[in-house]
């Protein structure tokens, strides 16, 4: 198509010798496109933000309890048994016991939430042993009084990491015990400390329940929940199948009387809100796409009106309705391409401004770009379609006696 | 003599009703291929309504028009677009060149219009510049020469595709006596080469010039004579 090329060139050569105005046309387009990426960027890096963080907190757990309104059945130690020997790519199953307190170090005493379960509750948290050992299934099995803590918390309860073999008291209930650390864990991340902030803070100790059972009087011979440990892509098919066996040993078919939660279904959860939060953010850039498409429409109307001479002149030696039409939406197709091309590259500008300002990592997908700049040109012929018919549609007499 | 161009008792009237204005009040007209015509009138003797329906950009409200013996009074927008662009060159007035266009370009607009194809349509449009005595400056816009010389690429614009029919509006109406000249030397250079030539003026010095003159007032015929004092040049 020779004629297409020429009329594409008599668009350019019009966009361009109209600079000033051009850019100010391309302005609304501009902004809007940017806005567009910057805030698909932004949601898809506060997703993968949060998500890994939420990974980082909450583990990749489930917890499966039993409804005691409706059964007087408890999970056994034979269950867990079971459970472990029988259920393939889990990292295990632990009873579940916590209780606030106070922790004693050579550097103070401060609050405590101390955590009680089996040696499968190091995959509760994702950030792992960096220091010694968590308790094995012989200290479990014992009752040894060892625990696990935060490197921060290590810091502040004895001023220093090098805190392996070193002891700790623990006050609960009135009751105090010495308990020796054998781990650290890495610091929690920074999602963690943000949900924190402002809120008093307690150190997080975990501790064999066996142990924590006999030192501040826990009854440990059946339970109504446990935490059951494995990757997230299994997670919930994994949940539902210890809860299928649960209920099966105990009789509890049709009864509902046990149920699970896991966090693989809390991430989903929070994932949909993020995808809302981010629909609507890209409703809003799309709104302000369309006003300055409707910038484009005018500045295309008043080009046509200018142009009226211009438009009889081709008209009267020879274009005909489709010719001018063409001209007239390449030039607006032109027009918003160029504006979306400058509002990719300002928004991506944008998104690594804000993202890294704020922590995100900076995820700008080529769809979001190419959907862009395809959006872009669409808007142009949408919007210069009015323009373009009206312009088609002079007369050349009247078009050429002004 | 083959007829080229036939009007038959053509009437064009606007603003029908009460205050009707009969711009051409039953013209009948022929012109034959090779002619050299000048049509002179006063203003709003419907000398431009003549030319407008002669050059198809205005149809008629009665009436017929034939052009190479084909009916074009009653054609669509873009069908009149087709037959302007095959069989007429229009020279303005006002030059009517694009102004953000060179020369050149604005040579090979109707060119680019037809379909012809990048390479031919340069070297037609060159030549046609050249034919103007404009072979040096192709590539200056319209603001960066005198009023003769966008008249000289308004020619070679009307000229380059070779149409049958020079279709010129008071073409030295806006220039110099000295551009004037040189105007009407090309003009007739391009008659004795073998165009059809239609001038459409107020002015008798140069109605003169043409081989035929044809008078026109209110919308009528009132005379149409063999210029006696025509001089080849």
């Amino acid at each position: 198509m020779g004629k297409l090329g020429e009329y594409f060139k008599s668009a350019i050569k019009q966009i361009v010798g109209n600079g000033y105005r051009t850019l100010m046309t391309m302005l609304g387009i501009i902004v809007g496109i940017a806005a567009v990426i910057a805030v698909v960027a932004l949601g898809n890096g506060m997703t993968q933000f949060v998500q890994s963080e939420l990974n980082g907190i909450a583990g990749n757990y489930g917890e499966i309890y039993v409804d005691s309104s409706k059964t007087a059945e408890k999970i056994t130690h034979d269950d867990i048994e079971y459970i472990e020997s029988n259920v393939t790519d889990i990292y295990g199953v632990s009873p579940q016991m916590s209780a606030y307190g106070k922790v004693t170090g050579n550097r103070g005493t401060y609050e405590a939430n101390v955590m009680g379960g089996s040696t499968a509750m190091e995959h509760m948290l994702s950030n792992g042993i960096i220091k010694g050992k968590y308790f094995n299934k012989q200290q479990v099995d014992s009752s040894q009084r060892v625990c696990v803590m935060l490197r921060d918390d290590a810091k502040k309860i004895f001023g220093t990491e090098e805190a392996l073999g070193m002891e700790i008291e623990l006050t609960i209930w009135g009751k105090t015990a010495t308990y020796k650390v054998i781990g650290l864990r890495d610091s929690m991340n920074r999602l963690y400390s943000f949900i924190m902030e402002g809120q008093d803070y307690s150190a997080q100790i975990e501790v064999p329940y066996t142990a924590l059972a006999a030192d501040f009087d826990y009854y440990m011979e059946d339970f109504y929940s446990i935490l059951l440990f494995a990757d997230q892509g299994v997670l919930n098919t994994k949940v539902d199948e210890v809860k299928e066996i649960l209920t099966n040993r105990h009789g509890l078919r049709g009864t509902k009387a046990i149920t699970a939660y896991s966090m693989a279904d809390f991430s989903g959860e929070l994932d949909q809100i993020l995808g809302y939060a981010t629909t609507f953010l890209l409703l809003v850039s799309v709104i302000s796409l369309v006003v300055g498409g409707i910038g484009v429409m005018n500045i295309m109307l008043v080009s046509v009106t200018e142009r009226t001479r211009e438009i009889g002149i081709r008209k009267s030696i020879g274009a005909k309705t489709g010719a001018i039409m063409v001209q007239f939406l390449s030039e607006a197709a032109i027009l918003t391409l160029l504006g979306g091309i400058i509002g990719i590259l300002v928004g991506i500008g944008m998104a690594y401004l804000i993202c890294t300002a704020i922590g995100f990592k900076v995820i700008v997908t080529p769809t979001s770009v190419i959907g862009a700049a395809l959006f872009s040109i669409l808007i142009g012929l949408f919007f210069g379609l009015y323009p373009a018919r009206k312009a088609a549609k002079m007369k050349p007499i009247d078009a050429l006696r002004l | 003599m083959k007829k080229l161009v036939e009007i038959r008792d053509v009437c064009k009237i606007y603003n029908p009703g009460e205050n009707e204005v009969r711009a051409l009040d039953h013209v009948s007209l022929i012109i034959g291929e090779g002619e050299f015509v000048a049509i002179i009138g006063q203003s709003g003797s419907g000398k431009s309504t003549l030319m407008n329906m002669l050059g198809c950009l205005d149809t008629p409200t009665s009436g017929k028009y034939f052009l190479h013996g084909q009916d074009v009074s009653h054609m669509t927008d873009d069908e009149q677009s087709d037959v302007r662009n095959r069989e007429i060159g229009f020279i303005f007035q006002g030059f009517n060149l694009i102004p953000s266009l060179t020369a050149l370009e604005n040579v090979e607009l109707p060119l680019i219009y037809r379909g012809v194809a990048k390479k031919e349509r340069s070297l037609l449009a060159m030549n046609a510049l050249s034919k103007v005595g404009l072979g040096q400056r192709m590539t200056h816009k319209p603001n960066e020469m005198s009023g003769g010389q966008q008249q000289r690429v308004a020619i070679a614009r009307a000229i380059a595709q070779a149409p049958p029919i020079l279709l010129a509006d008071e073409p030295t109406g806006n220039l110099d006596s000295g551009s004037s000249k040189e105007i009407i030397k090309i003009i007739k250079r391009l008659y004795s080469e073998g165009r059809t030539v239609i001038i459409i003026t107020h002015d008798p010095g140069i109605a003169k010039q043409a081989k035929r003159i044809i008078t026109i007032s209110d919308g009528q015929i009132v005379s149409d004579i063999m210029n006696p004092d025509y001089k080849e040049d």
